[in-house]
């Protein structure tokens, strides 16, 4: 059973995300999207979640001109967002 | 593998991003072949439901993208009766009971309880939600 869960809060929620880590488990996917994807600025990120997936939404983050060099996380457009939806068995979305 | 998908906007246009980014997910949904079974606007995302708003000609109007999209694949867009009344968005029916001068609903959306969120949830495969 994997589940994806989205996140759309800044880093700046931090209760927010600290409720996402303790019910996000390995084999699951995490999928950035709106103020979300600033997670994208510090790679700090992928020493948080280890053996999860990770994707920002590509439109979001261009909008918000966040530098993204190589790091762990994926570009995904919405029509990406919708196959994520398929793939998983079950959706939690964090806001 | 085709999905039956329900949407829910919490946010309006403006305050967050959410019917926004709620409108391209289910665009996306659509043109990916799943079957949109409703979307639900409840909370601030009544306000997506308004006919009387004129966002300047050079800004993308979200409020007709969402019109022309539920026209276009006969979609069921429900707005929350009860968050909408306190938020003036109303029908002619609703206008009429609470004695108001005016009705504002854009055409395709119905005014309903939360009973049809409850029912799109336990028919659906998932249950999209786009917080505020």
């Amino acid at each position: 059973m994997t589940t994806l869960h989205t996140l759309n809060r800044s880093p700046a929620d931090t209760q927010l995300f600290k409720q996402l880590l303790s019910t996000i488990r390995v084999g699951d996917t995490l999928l950035l999207l709106e103020d979300a994807v600033y997670y994208c600025i510090k790679n700090n990120l992928n020493r948080t979640i280890q053996d999860i997936e990770v994707f920002a939404l590509k439109d979001d983050v261009h909008a918000r001109g966040i530098p993204f060099e190589g790091s762990d996380v994926k570009l995904a457009s919405y029509e990406e967002y919708v196959r994520l939806t398929e793939r998983t068995d079950k959706l939690i979305n964090w806001y | 593998m085709t999905l039956k998908l329900s949407i829910l906007v919490l946010g309006s246009p403006y305050n967050s991003q959410a019917a926004y980014s709620a409108l391209r997910y289910t665009q996306a949904a659509i043109s990916l072949g799943h079957e949109v079974y409703r979307v639900f606007f409840y909370q601030d995302g009544v306000h997506t439901s308004t006919r009387l708003s004129a966002p300047p000609q050079d800004e993308f109007n979200i409020y007709e993208a969402w019109q022309s999209l539920q026209k276009e694949h006969s979609l069921d867009f429900v707005t929350c009766i009860a968050a909408a009344a306190r938020r003036g968005v109303l029908n002619d029916t609703e206008s009429k009971r609470h004695n108001l001068p005016a009705a504002n609903l854009a055409e395709g959306f119905d005014l309903s309880g939360l009973g049809q969120l409850v029912e799109a949830n336990s028919v659906s495969d998932r249950l999209v939600t786009f917080g505020a």
